[in-house]
């Protein structure tokens, strides 16, 4: 019950960045899908341009056997305006919620009611679940209002709904580290620069070892390594042993993140 | 362990608690009984709000033990929790929500509104504005509320009465004084000895992190006092009065301190005495500290 109480709570908080972020990926979905008539043949000679290292690191594998609006459309998803709007929403819950209630003085009130201590990770990590869930349902069916008003035709439907589920885990993840940071961290500040950290570091990591063979390596490290739209597309099928690292990074996160904030001691300043 | 109706209702036995090897809290052992009202005085940075985090289990200790109504503080602090109210020091609450919405949280949480709506009248606290627009003073009242509405058997109550106006300051005694009536256990932090001579049956002092005393409110009397500084047109006949009386002062530049339990002991001093100015306010809990050890002090010394 209290968690249902704290999960509300977190959600009325939070509304309105939701709002506003989803806002932006509706935009930017149906005014992106429906340019692919003006601009779809510009974008594939420009990626015609491209080393197949820079193809493969962008895209995260080769682009034969893809179809111009299928590129234009892993274009898309690949785009940081959207990669950068889901991770805002996923930093901003996480660290409101654990540090950001340290940090502002409401814990005190807040665990002074007879709320379990792993109530307050576990009610943010499922508002970040309905917020990934959400934005990432707001941007699939952006996709599906601009292919209309454009007049055009998917027929790999299916393989674009596992690119969006192989993207929502990968925010889930992303958001249950950020979590584990902003449990252990007793400012919001510190929370969303090391949050923020975390994430562009994770970036350029996979940046970085797609397009430098040498360190290639390290690309396993970062969690954006297990978002690839074009594999998934290409074979019409997700790539399990993405999403299986993806589940697990999850796991021991929010195991982390409820472990730490449990037994940790709560002192405001 | 489980609670019992025999347990005190706070216990805590060598409790001690160090921030990075920094000690906040030393060996304290305390007990208050059900019923009980303790005042627990210190000044600022004695240790007060970290005993009181260590009884909500928000800190864990580094040695010893603490019990609220037989449970453990640390490993059964959700069981504590429930059977108490707490105000903290420097209330902070969701800028955002209404009062009343904060209040519907509070009960949502407890799963009682209990008293808010007639205690929020009588602290005269409109629920309608925005927390964020609350001044610090109406801040108060509404935590006091939120402590105060679902009739806990414990109070923890951390300078409950800072901030808040006199006549808003009356209330509240009285509100806690008939809690206190009603049998609820009160643990009243505070460094204002005359509040917590006005609602408390015992007081422990707390300084440096280590319980320093602690008695009965009647042997705080004898404690309290006032300060006086006075100054002199004639500083020699001045303090020549002062000697003959026996009230023994300090100098501070032109003025003479000193401290008394007894005013009148000052007045019959200074009468014949041309005075150029006189100032008399009661003692801060610091200098009531300062006198009592620099008393036993020289006490020993004597000895």
């Amino acid at each position: 019950m209290t968690l249902v109480v704290i999960v509300r709570k977190l959600a009325a908080e939070i509304l309105r960045i939701l709002v506003a972020i989803g806002l932006l990926l509706s935009v930017f979905f149906v005014l992106g899908t429906y340019l692919f008539v003006d601009f779809g043949d510009m974008n594939q000679m420009a990626i015609s341009r491209m080393s197949p290292e820079m193809i493969a690191g962008i895209f995260g594998g080769v682009l034969q056997g893809l179809e111009p609006l299928e590129l234009w459309l892993v274009t898309l998803l690949l785009h940081p305006f959207l990669l950068t709007l889901l991770t805002v929403a996923v930093i901003a819950i996480a660290t409101r919620s654990l540090a950001g209630e340290i940090d502002r003085g409401t814990i005190d009130v807040l665990l002074s009611y007879p709320i379990p201590r792993w109530h307050l990770p576990l009610a943010a990590a499922l508002v970040q679940f309905f917020a990934v869930t959400t934005l990432v349902g707001v941007a699939l069916g952006s996709v599906g209002l601009g292919l209309r008003l454009a007049g055009l035709e998917l027929s790999s439907w299916p393989a674009f709904a596992w690119v969006a589920f192989n993207l929502w885990a990968t925010f889930i993840a992303i958001g249950s580290v950020c979590l584990a940071i902003s449990a252990h961290c007793d400012r919001h500040g510190a929370a969303l620069a090391r949050s923020a950290g975390f994430v562009m570091v994770s970036f350029l990591v996979n940046l970085l070892a797609s397009l430098w063979s040498k360190v290639r390596l390290l690309e396993v490290l970062s969690v954006f390594h297990y978002y690839r739209p074009q594999p998934i597309v290409t074979a019409d099928g997700p790539i399990w042993t993405d999403l299986l690292i993806l589940i697990t990074v999850t796991g021991v996160a929010l195991g982390v993140a409820v472990a730490g904030f449990s037994t940790r001691d709560i002192a405001t300043t | 362990m489980t609670a019992s109706a025999s347990s005190p209702a706070i216990a805590a036995s060598g409790l001690s608690k160090s921030y990075n090897g920094r000690p906040a809290l030393h060996e304290l052992d305390l007990s208050v009984e059900p019923g009980e009202v303790l005042g627990f005085l210190g000044p600022n940075g004695a240790g007060k709000t970290t005993t009181i985090r260590l009884l909500l289990g928000f800190l864990r200790p580094t040695s010893g033990t603490a019990t609220v109504l037989g449970f453990d503080c640390w490993s059964q602090s959700l069981e504590v929790r429930r059977t108490l109210g707490y105000l903290p020091g420097d209330v902070r609450l969701y800028d955002a929500m209404s009062g009343r919405a904060f209040l519907a949280l509070c009960a949502r949480l407890r799963r009682t509104a209990g008293r808010s709506a007639e205690l929020a009248s009588r602290l005269d606290l409109d629920l309608d504005k925005r927390v964020g627009t609350y001044s610090k003073g109406n801040k108060q009242k509404l935590g006091i509320v939120q402590a105060l509405m679902h009739e806990p058997r414990l109070l923890i109550l951390d300078e409950p009465t800072s901030a808040l106006d006199p006549l808003v300051q009356e209330t509240v005694y009285e509100i806690l004084n008939e809690l206190k009536q009603s049998g609820t256990t009160i643990f009243f932090s505070s460094h204002v000895l005359s509040e917590v001579q006005k609602v408390c049956d015992r007081y422990a002092i707390i300084h440096d992190g280590r319980l320093v005393r602690e008695g009965t409110v009647s042997e705080l009397g004898e404690l309290s006092g006032s300060l006086v500084r006075v100054s002199f047109q004639d500083e020699q006949a001045g303090e020549h009065a002062l000697d003959r009386a026996g009230l023994a002062a300090r100098r501070e530049g032109d003025d003479f301190v000193l401290t008394i339990t007894d005013p009148n002991d000052v007045v019959r001093a200074l009468a014949g005495v041309h005075v150029a100015g006189l100032d008399v306010r009661p003692l801060s809990l610091e200098e009531v500290f300062f006198e009592s050890t620099s008393r036993a002090t020289c006490g020993d010394e004597t000895s």
